[in-house]
């Protein structure tokens, strides 16, 4: 998948302008960028549910065209909580065509929730069920904005553990704020800063374009 | 279609006791105030587009990532909802 040419406006201001990102099968991408400069809206551009002045986002070299997105092809974990609250465990997994039992094989302290509501659940439980659906789902490229935030450190592990199982299938583009765990995953990283997107090729390249201090970690993406 | 029932679920009770009102009202005062009571209902349904699109905006997304878009969630429940509307009256008068 290639997303490129997004021109991104709001009003006056110029959010998005010279993006260029490339998520391959098999390839788990990064994208860091300072608050507010156009991270979750360039994942929203690629899922069509945001329209930028101008862009193009292909899939194995076919545009799509409109915003209308198959979910064979593209899943989007936004932010904040995606899931009708009325709706149980057991008609969630039925509706993404996921296997509870499975679910509860990596996350056994979810047994007990099968026929609970997911609005019962905890703010955290909640989470890792939505992440589990769009990590674990049939589909070729999973977008994920902050999958890591708010979560437990134990089930962060876990999570990593099940996004490096399926990147085997899939291509996957991940954007957190917990960027130590963006540069142990991720096979390339991108920064975006002043609307451009900026591939790095090493570590230190995240401190130099003004994201974070690097203290642990040093050498090639 | 199951997943377009569970969509028309987040506004089924609004959109219920709006028809239960109007059909009440056609059942008093006759057919003579249906073309009203036709004009309120889809007033009354383009207000509960606007509320849903505005306070219930997150839970697109759960449609979306299932290959439902918006505007065949609206088209289709939207539809369902005129439908019933008109069946009722049908009933009634």
């Amino acid at each position: 998948m290639e997303v490129d040419s997004v021109i991104l406006e709001f009003g006056s201001k110029r959010v998005l302008h010279d993006i260029y990102v490339k998520c391959e099968t098999n390839r788990i991408t990064g994208l860091l960028g300072r608050n507010g400069t156009g991270k979750s809206c360039l994942l929203n551009i690629m899922f069509g549910t945001l329209k930028p002045l101008n862009g193009m986002v292909r899939i194995n070299n076919e545009a799509l065209l409109d915003s209308a997105r198959k979910s064979a092809d593209l899943m989007y974990l936004p932010q904040f909580g995606y899931i009708p609250k009325f709706l149980t465990l057991k008609r969630i997994f039925k509706d993404f065509k996921l296997d509870f039992f499975a679910f509860t094989n990596e996350f056994p302290e979810f047994k007990k929730h099968y026929h609970s509501r997911i609005g019962r659940l905890s703010g955290g439980e909640r989470r890792i069920v939505e992440i589990y659906l769009i990590i674990v789902s049939a589909t070729k490229f999973c977008l994920l904005d902050e999958p890591f935030s708010h979560v437990m450190p134990l089930h962060i592990d876990r999570i990593k553990d099940l996004i490096k199982r399926e990147k085997k299938i899939k291509g996957i583009i991940v954007t957190d704020h917990l960027y130590e765990h963006i540069i142990d995953l991720c096979d390339e990283i991108y920064v975006i800063k002043d609307g451009e997107t900026h591939l790095i090729k090493r570590v230190e390249e995240i401190e130099s374009l003004g994201y974070a201090k690097i203290t642990s970690k040093n050498g090639d993406v | 279609m199951k997943i377009i029932l569970t969509f028309y679920r987040s506004f089924v009770v609004a959109s219920s006791l709006i028809t239960i009102a109007c059909l009440t009202t056609i059942s008093i005062n006759g057919l003579k105030v249906l073309p009203v009571m036709l004009l309120f209902k889809l007033v009354t349904l383009g207000i509960i587009i606007l509320y849903i699109n505005l306070y219930k905006k997150k839970e697109f997304y759960y449609y979306q990532n299932l290959g439902f878009s918006k505007l065949t969630l609206w088209i289709f429940t939207f539809g369902i909802d005129l439908i019933l509307f008109v069946l009722l009256i049908a009933v009634v008068i």
